[in-house]
């Protein structure tokens, strides 16, 4: 957790699969403070997408964060989602369900409420692994 | 007599690797946590979803971990939720022999699992929304004599 998942109707290539995933682990990280080790992505392909979208951005994060931070979050991976793909700003949609963080396990253990990552990773070093 | 509660189980898996070989066994030890946890009149489905390589990543590299979404009832207290989010993590560990890094269990509100999935389904053309769900569903329900359990793919039908 996050998990974002990409959605497109054809499969993008491996190589913007690979960019794609690490700017969403860059970008999230910078903007919340999370962990790396916590950013998944996967790619749906063959998705029907409604006609006024090309890429859609599914993002299942940890909730008790600001509006400002996830909207920073939005603004950047939007604009970088668009550059490495090619695909136009307007026709990328970024939507966002927040999970709290005490239903998630990861590493055995519960992941810690934004902003309580620090001592968590000191008591669980293994999940930053 | 009261009602059954139901449950619907998604398991995001890897096509290569050892839980989709397991999933029967999987399926069997999952039921038998939510028994443990919530009763005997507990009704589970399980629904596994291959991940084909190179579909997914973690902290900007490629992934083996399995995520499950297991939710679980709206009236449960954190340290019941943590007690069967370690059990299920336990059975996938004891299974597949995964790292503990390799297994994310969600165990969100029934209620906000619904929500969750109606949600992931926005993203559908409305009219091709009925279609593309029917076809999911029809593909599980034809493969199943085969594989002995509900299985589809991250991607959506040709």
């Amino acid at each position: 957790m996050p998990l974002y998942q990409i959605s497109t109707r054809e499969p993008l290539n491996p190589k913007v699969k690979a960019d794609v995933a690490m700017m969403i682990t860059d970008v999230h990280c910078k903007h919340t403070g999370a962990p790396r080790t916590f950013v998944n992505v996967m790619f749906v392909n063959r998705v029907p997408l409604s006609p006024a979208t090309d890429l859609h951005v599914f993002g299942s994060v940890r909730g008790g964060r600001t509006l400002q931070t996830n909207d920073n979050v939005e603004e950047d991976m939007v604009a970088q989602l668009a550059a490495l793909t090619g695909v136009d700003l307007r026709k990328i949609e970024f939507m966002i369900f927040p999970i709290p963080a005490s239903h998630v396990m990861e590493g055995g253990v519960v992941l810690p409420e934004p902003g309580e990552e620090a001592s968590w990773l000191e008591q669980h070093h293994h999940a930053a692994e | 007599m009261s009602e059954k509660r139901r449950f619907v189980v998604l398991a995001s898996v890897h096509e290569a690797g050892e839980a989709l070989n397991q999933a029967r066994a999987l399926e069997r030890d999952i039921k038998r946590v939510y028994e443990r946890h919530f009763g005997k009149r507990t009704s589970v489905t399980c629904i596994w979803m291959e991940i084909p390589q190179g579909q997914a990543f973690i902290a900007g590299y490629p992934s083996t971990a399995s995520t499950v979404l297991a939710p679980v009832p709206d009236d449960i207290e954190q340290h019941g939720r943590e007690a069967f989010m370690s059990d299920m993590c336990d059975l996938f560990r004891v299974r597949t022999d995964c790292d503990v890094n390799e297994i994310i269990v969600t165990a969100m509100n029934v209620s906000d699992a619904k929500r969750y999935a109606k949600k992931a389904r926005r993203r559908f053309d409305p009219k091709r929304a009925k279609q593309t769900m029917f076809q999911i569903v029809a593909r599980m329900i034809l493969k199943r004599p085969a594989t002995g359990y509900l299985k589809t793919s991250l991607n959506m039908p040709k």
